[in-house]
C-alpha cells in the first residue's frame, strides 16, 4: 500500500473511495460520467468491447462490466455515482445495486430496508 | 431582508424520480417514503415560501472528478435537468434567482471564503467554487 493516499478510517468490508481509488479507477468512471448522455448509452450497447476499448479500460475493469457486477466494479476504482449511470443502462436500480453488495435477493434487501424503519 | 422559515430533506433522489417514473407510490417498498410528501406540499401551499435554496450532491452529473469542487453555488439564470443516465423524461428547466446567488457568493467572500471561477453546466451559467479545507483552515 503506498503511503500518503489513505487519510481515513479503515472501514472492514468498504472499499473508500479516495485518491488512490480515483486514480485506479479513472478510466471507468470517464466512461461511465459520459453515460449522462443519451447518445453515449446508445453507442455502449451497440458495442461494448468497442466503447470500453475508446476510453482504455483495463482488463479487470472489462471483465467486470461484461459481467454487470458492481462490487467487481468497486473494487476496479468505479466510483458509485458514475456507475449508477451504467447500471441505469441495464435498467439496475439502487436496490439492485443493495442486493449485490449485501449477498441478498433484491427482495430480501428491500424487506431489509423496510424493517429498518419500523 | 430574508427570513428563513424552514428546511425540508429528502434522501436519494435519483432512486426516488426512478420510481415516480415508474410510478411505484402504491409500492409497498416506496408507499412509506411517498406517504411522507403530501403534508410537505400542505406546509409549503400554506407558507407560499419566496425561494427555494436547492442543497444537493451532484451526483456525477455536471462534474467529473478532474474538476471536483467540495462546494459549488450556482449563479444561473435558469437550470437545467438531464436524467443522470436513468433513461427517463427530463424535467423542464427551473428558473434560477442570481441576485440572492450572488449575495451568498459575495457574502462569503466577505468573510474569507476562498473561491475559484469555474464554467457552470448549461444556460451559459456560471458556479462559484469554495474550497471547504481553505475555509477549514480558515477557522482554525
Amino acid at each position: 500500500m503506498e503511503e500518503g493516499f489513505h487519510h481515513h478510517i479503515d472501514i472492514p468490508g468498504t472499499t473508500i473511495f479516495d485518491g488512490e481509488m480515483a486514480m485506479k479507477g479513472h478510466a471507468l468512471n470517464k466512461m461511465c460520467y459520459s453515460f449522462n448522455s443519451a447518445s453515449a448509452r446508445d453507442e455502449f450497447l451497440a458495442d461494448p468491447e468497442a466503447y470500453m476499448g475508446k476510453f482504455k479500460l483495463n482488463e479487470e475493469q472489462r471483465q467486470a462490466v461484461r459481467g454487470r457486477d458492481v462490487l467487481k466494479m468497486i473494487e476496479a476504482g468505479g466510483n458509485i455515482y458514475y456507475l449508477a449511470k451504467l447500471a441505469g443502462i441495464y435498467r439496475l436500480d439502487m436496490q439492485d445495486i443493495g442486493a449485490q453488495q449485501t449477498g441478498m435477493t433484491k427482495e430480501e434487501f428491500k424487506e431489509k430496508l423496510r424493517r429498518a424503519g419500523d | 431582508m430574508a427570513r428563513i422559515i424552514g428546511g425540508l430533506t429528502t434522501s436519494h433522489i435519483p432512486a426516488v424520480g426512478n420510481a415516480i417514473h415508474k410510478g411505484l407510490f402504491d409500492d409497498p417498498y416506496w408507499k412509506p417514503f411517498f406517504d411522507a410528501y403530501p403534508p410537505i406540499r400542505e406546509w409549503l401551499d400554506e407558507h407560499k415560501p419566496a425561494v427555494a435554496i436547492n442543497i444537493y450532491n451532484d451526483h456525477g452529473l455536471g462534474f467529473f472528478l478532474d474538476k471536483m469542487p467540495t462546494f459549488a453555488i450556482g449563479a444561473a439564470h435558469e437550470y437545467v435537468n438531464e436524467d443522470k443516465g436513468w433513461c427517463i423524461p427530463k424535467l423542464d428547466p427551473f428558473p434560477g434567482h442570481p441576485r440572492l446567488s450572488w449575495h451568498i457568493i459575495e457574502s462569503m467572500v466577505a468573510d474569507e471564503f476562498r473561491h475559484h471561477l469555474v464554467p457552470g453546466a448549461g444556460g451559459g451559467s456560471r458556479l462559484y467554487r469554495a474550497d471547504a479545507a481553505v475555509l477549514a483552515g480558515r477557522a482554525q
